[in-house]
């Protein structure tokens, strides 16, 4: 049962990074572009286009990832071009056009939902290797004639702290990100009522106490051991 | 240490960092936080260590065919992840109920597990039991597995088996085979040594009646039962263990070798354990020979040899041996037992040796006192198709001309069957009187 549960969450995970990516494309203007051309031709796959590249997609990463058995690296870094538009319209460089050429990225994406769908990627694209490694792990117990149930036991609480790890992961992330984007917001104008000298000594008394407690950390570790 | 899954991750977040820097694309920088996190996470938890071996049985002497339990008790008291735990074990040992290589999964409290396992003990010899190896792994396998052992190394010695001769019983009377637990002790004194209760027969002396046993027989139409003693100056008796590369048919666990090795152990431990002395020759190997003595002490010295035993590669030495042993043979006049095979080519210099033995027992009208025991290799080899199953059958009619000529000679010959009757019952067919 666990084992079938296992390949079902494989194929939901390269779905989930199939949809992520065709998402991410059909919002972009790269699509717009395509979608035209191919409506002007063909009127009848036109009309099936978006479903289309999502089946396209996952069939890659089915056939990639459940029958060649290879890692989801492939696929997903595939998946990724496909977001890729998308993606780079929240350049705020514009380094294409610093080597000479003139490249244009547009999508009707918010920040925020082309931040989620590249999160979705990289998490499925994770979570795919981590199983990937749990499945040949568990062929080489099974190999070395361990017992089926310490291998069910073994792959239930493996999955579960993959899980849990990568939740966190999620949430420190998110937590990061948030406080990142917003900080310059939040800080500014506590910033502008203080002196110069005052940040820069408030900054290196910041550094100086992160470090003692570096140290501290550091030293309860050798000594313990 | 690090793992390769963990400088993959680094890679990635480097990776997408430097690109989110270099095109200015806070989604690509926000992305690369998200390895940094996981690594962040997952390298907080140790994989399980601090291990303590709590109990360990340890079983340092068994018999073939013996199931030994080997049982540990570890704990662990820190980290989270699985861990393995192996011991190795020879391959003459089967395993016959749990499992030699296990897997836990050690939550973060203190734990204590159970590596329980039984092995059956298939073939003698002197073995190395190793201590426990673990393997101790990150439960996202970040960090570098951990490895060491528990407990230490001890012998256990599997010695050969012992088969159930015990119930052989003394039956009065002229023995047609020349076994001597049955020949009548015309000159032997009986000794305070009790061997066992038996019906009264005509001869017995009313003195060695046992009147409380025969009172408490519920049978009145019953004889009186007799008080039976061992009596002294018992023969000896000469033991010659073919230990001929030839022998070894079937696999390394059974085969015709392995058997007769049983056998052998079997017959000393039958007639010292009743009080006589007894000799050994191995021939065919580097010729080993043993004393004649009595006791344990003899017994435990023959059978740690025969814990040991390989066979050789020479065949036909029987003849050489029966002449090395001359001095013993002629100045104890033991009963000779031969352990060996007769089907196979070299059986001849079997007869060419009894016929020796003969020569050195003299003119005597009586039976001589050699028993062959004859340990059918072919019987033991497992068949795999019809043509196979005959191969005994042929093997035994080719043999038969060498038997009968063992019994004109006066040979007692005990075709034995390992696969079909056990050594007692085998030892029973010659218990014959006249």
């Amino acid at each position: 049962m666990i084992f079938i549960l296992i390949n079902v969450a494989e194929w939901a995970l390269i779905s989930i990074i199939g949809l992520c990516g065709t998402l991410s494309f059909v919002s972009s203007g790269t699509y717009s572009f395509l979608s035209n051309y191919i409506i002007s031709h063909y009127p009848e796959i036109g009309r099936y286009l978006i479903a289309l590249i999502w089946v396209f997609l996952a069939a890659i990463g089915v056939f990639s990832v459940s029958f060649r058995r290879k890692g989801g690296g492939r696929f997903t870094w595939f998946a990724l071009i496909f977001a890729l538009p998308s993606i780079l319209a929240f350049n705020k460089l514009d380094v294409p056009g610093l080597l000479g050429f003139k490249v244009e990225f547009t999508t009707k994406l918010e920040f925020w939902q082309a931040l989620t769908l590249s999160i979705g990627i990289l998490t499925s694209y994770l979570l795919l290797n981590f199983m990937r490694e749990l499945k040949i792990s568990r062929l080489s117990l099974i190999k070395k004639m361990a017992d089926p149930a310490d291998i069910k036991n073994w792959l239930i609480n493996s999955h579960r702290i993959l899980l849990l790890a990568l939740l966190c992961a999620l949430v420190l992330t998110a937590a990061i990100s948030l406080i990142a984007i917003n900080l310059e917001a939040w800080l500014l104008p506590y910033f502008h009522r203080l002196t110069w000298n005052i940040i820069l000594i408030g900054v290196g008394c910041l550094l100086m106490l992160a470090l003692y407690v570096y140290w501290l950390g550091t030293h309860h570790r050798f000594s313990s051991k | 240490m690090l793992t390769q899954r963990t400088v993959k991750l680094i890679i990635l977040f480097c990776g997408s960092l430097i690109t989110g820097l270099i095109f200015g694309n806070l989604i690509v920088i926000i992305m690369s936080l998200l390895p940094l996190c996981l690594l962040a996470v997952a390298l907080v938890v140790n994989p399980p260590g601090q291990f303590n071996l709590d109990t360990h049985q340890s079983i340092k002497r068994a018999w073939v065919g013996d199931n030994i339990e080997i049982k540990y008790e570890i704990t662990s008291k820190h980290g989270i992840g699985y861990f393995t735990v192996f011991q190795d074990i020879a391959p003459h040992f089967s395993l016959v109920e749990g499992n030699n290589f296990r897997i836990f999964w050690k939550s973060w409290k203190t734990q204590t597990f159970v590596l329980s396992y039984k092995i059956c003990c298939t073939k003698r010899g002197l073995y190395k039991i190793q201590p426990l190896k673990w393997e101790a792994s990150h439960p996202l396998n970040l960090k570098k597995a951990n490895h060491g052992t528990l407990g230490e190394e001890y012998d256990l010695t599997v010695s050969p088996r012992i088969f159930n001769v015990k119930r052989i019983r003394g039956i009065p009377g002229i023995a047609a085979s020349p076994f001597p637990v049955l020949d009548i002790a015309r000159l032997g004194v009986a000794t305070t040594d009790f061997r066992e209760i038996r019906n009264y027969v005509y001869g017995d002396p009313v003195k060695n009646i046992n009147w409380k046993a025969t009172a408490r027989n519920s049978s009145p139409q019953s004889w009186p039962l007799v008080n039976e003693y061992e009596v002294e100056g018992k023969k000896a008796v000469w033991l010659f263990l073919d230990a001929s590369g030839i022998l070894e048919v079937g696999t390394d666990i059974e085969n015709a070798f392995e058997y007769c090795l049983e056998a052998a152990n079997s017959i000393l431990y039958f007639f010292l354990d009743r009080g006589y002395r007894v000799g050994m020759y191995v021939f065919n190997n580097n010729d080993q020979l043993y004393y004649p003595d009595t006791g344990k002490k003899q017994f435990i010295k023959i059978s740690r040899q025969l814990i040991g035993l390989k066979a050789e590669r020479k065949y036909d030495e029987f003849p050489v041996a029966v002449e090395k042993c001359r001095s013993y043979i002629l100045g104890y006049n033991p009963l000779c037992v031969i352990v060996t095979g007769l089907d196979n080519r070299h059986g001849d210099s079997i007869i060419k040796g009894t016929r020796k033995l003969k020569v050195l027992r003299g003119r005597q009208r009586r039976k001589l006192p050699v028993i062959i025991i004859n340990v059918a290799g072919y019987n033991v080899v497992p068949t795999r198709n019809n043509y196979e199953t005959n191969i005994p059958v042929i093997m035994n009619l080719n043999t038969r001309p060498r038997i009968t000529q063992l019994r004109r000679l006066g040979a007692s010959v005990l075709d034995w069957n390992p696969r079909k009757v056990s050594f007692g019952t085998a030892l029973l067919s010659l218990m014959k009187v006249k």
